[in-house]
């Protein structure tokens, strides 16, 4: 069952493009990554589905719910959690749970304090006391304690120190476990790479490709490191789908997309003293969607 | 509950402002109203006026034809048309441009809007409360201005003080909602400066306009020129048309403030 779906989707501020006709379909219980740029429109489309902003054509549904007539059901399900969280500067923590909590009766704190204990957040303090990390962590438990059968996360991880962040991505898995869909947006590969089975990429307002993690990773793009015993001419490695990334009389670094046969064998023409073969990155992959711009 | 959850929050955001306007206002009145019997037994002060510029106390006065020796005029001159304009006026449109401006300045109309909350019900929740406050602050105005007629020398009929009493709420109201609409179309800090300057603009518009065939002619767009408190006071009758002109002039901008909101893009 899609929990989200967009068809045509499009958002223009006056004459500016902020999404333009994004068909995006989230299933239930499933972790999607929503990857791309800084501007690409993935705010835009998080902000849309909330009801938040208001999309100039297309159409939208959260659990098969309008997003414009609907929002507020929509809205009684879903936790949020923003890339740059904002709260009442004079509120305690603890005030501003409570006041976010009452806006949900039917829904049972249990998770609240669990929550609380797991992300080690002092309650007591005032928010504009709060570091980033937790204003982050702050956002976090506002988003999760209601537990959602939605979570739409933008961005959820800036701030957060590292073994916070491993203990967000163990949330979402749980969350993901226990039913609930997430709907992560984000320019930092490794929060999807560690968490999403699907990724949909954003690239200027459009969606370029949607694809499963394993095959995203499975995308042919490695990176050598071969140190020869002689020198070598950088243009015996002039072949299709390989980049020559730096080049030392005796060492080159070579970028290879697709297939590997013809650069092993050319390798295999000279004395070799160490090889370096490995996969690139996702962040390499995804790069390749974007050429040289902005990643 | 969501409602009364943001209408409680919007009023214990106020715990300290409203107590100190409060307590400023009932201050304020009882030493106008307390120097009242020594200002009208004075002869002097009497000739004072009557030599003073009438363009001035147009001005001072918000329009000509204030005695501003009986108590209706006094307690009008020196509070209800100017003072207590600039008190209260001043924290009805601070509260108001909160509604909408502030929470998008400060990014936290995410916080709510994420929350399920429908757009109306926020504004309406954010009214009531505001509106209570006003309320407050009027009855205290208002009780304040009664209590000094039975501490001093201070002859005011009652009749007179609640015919007041519901001219101003009206007259409030209209302020409210105006710069309520201001602030879902701008931010704070330019809503509340286009409510003052239309206060201002409409108190030199009907001031001025007794001096000025000109100007007279468009007296008609002043809502002083329906604010004739001293003439209220005097005739303890309920200035049923004023009042119908301000809470029509409130209902209109409210419903811009319903409409524009319920479709506005949150910026991020």
């Amino acid at each position: 069952m899609a929990v989200i779906e967009t068809k045509g989707l499009t958002k223009y501020y006056g004459k500016s493009r902020g999404i333009e006709g994004l068909d995006l379909l989230v299933n239930e219980g499933e972790i999607f990554g929503f990857l791309g740029p800084n501007g690409a429109g993935k705010t835009t489309t998080i902000r849309s589905l909330l009801g938040l902003i208001f999309p100039t054509g297309g159409t939208a549904s959260v659990f098969g719910l309008d997003i414009i007539r609907d929002s507020v059901a929509i809205r009684s399900r879903v936790g949020y959690i923003p890339g740059e969280p904002n709260f009442y500067p004079k509120m305690t923590g603890h005030e501003l749970l409570d006041y976010l909590a009452r806006f949900r009766p039917d829904h049972q704190i249990a998770l609240r304090d669990e929550l609380v204990e797991r992300f080690n957040l002092d309650l007591k303090k005032r928010c504009k006391d709060y570091s980033r990390g937790n204003k982050q962590k702050l956002a976090i438990i506002i988003a999760c304690m209601h537990d959602p059968d939605l979570l739409v996360l933008d961005e959820p991880t800036l701030g957060l120190d590292p073994i916070m962040q491993k203990e967000f991505y163990a949330l979402m898995l749980e969350s993901s476990r226990r039913g609930r869909t997430v709907l992560l947006s984000s320019h930092i590969l490794g929060d999807v790479d560690k968490t999403c089975e699907r990724v949909g990429i954003i690239k200027e307002g459009h969606l370029v490709a949607v694809e499963k993690v394993t095959q995203l990773e499975s995308k042919k793009v490695h990176r050598v490191n071969a140190v020869f015993a002689d020198k070598v001419d950088a243009k015996e490695f002039d072949l299709p789908g390989v980049t020559v990334v730096r080049h030392n009389e005796k060492t080159v670094e070579l970028k290879v997309k697709g297939e590997i046969d013809t650069v092993v064998k050319t390798l295999g023409r000279h004395k070799l003293v160490d090889l370096d073969f490995e996969h690139a990155s996702l962040e390499e992959v995804f790069l390749e969607f974007y050429g040289a711009e902005e990643a | 509950m969501r409602f009364l959850n943001l209408y409680w929050r919007t009023i214990k955001d106020r715990k300290v402002s409203w107590p100190t306007v409060a307590a400023s206002l009932i201050l304020y009145i009882l030493i106008i109203v307390g120097i009242y019997p020594a200002f009208a037994q004075n002869p002097a002060f009497s000739q004072i006026v009557k030599a003073y510029p009438k363009a001035m106390l147009s001005l001072l006065a918000g329009g000509s034809g204030t005695d501003m020796m009986s108590p209706e005029g006094f307690i009008s001159l020196e509070f209800l048309q100017i003072w207590g304009m600039i008190i209260i006026a001043g924290f009805v449109m601070t509260t108001a441009a909160s509604i909408v401006a502030r929470e998008v300045d400060g990014h936290t109309m995410d916080l709510l809007l994420t929350e399920p909350i429908d757009r109306v019900e926020y504004l309406m929740a954010r009214l009531t409360a505001d509106i209570t406050m006003m309320l407050g602050l009027v009855a205290v105005t208002m009780g304040s201005i009664w209590a000094g007629t039975k501490m001093f020398d201070f002859p005011l009929h009652l009749d007179g003080v609640l015919a007041v009493t519901v001219l101003i709420i009206s007259l409030y109201l209209m302020i409210e909602c105006f710069t309520l609409a201001m602030g879902v179309f701008m931010e704070r800090g330019r809503a509340i400066i286009v409510s003052v300057a239309v206060l201002i603009g409409s108190h030199l518009l009907n001031s001025l306009g007794d001096f000025s065939d000109t100007i007279k002619g468009f007296q008609w767009l002043s809502f002083f020129n329906y604010y004739k408190p001293a003439e209220v006071l005097k005739d303890g009758l309920v200035p049923w048309p004023s009042i119908w002109l301000f809470l029509g002039v409130a209902l209109i901008f409210l419903t811009i403030a319903v409409v524009i909101f319920r479709e506005k893009d949150i910026p991020a």
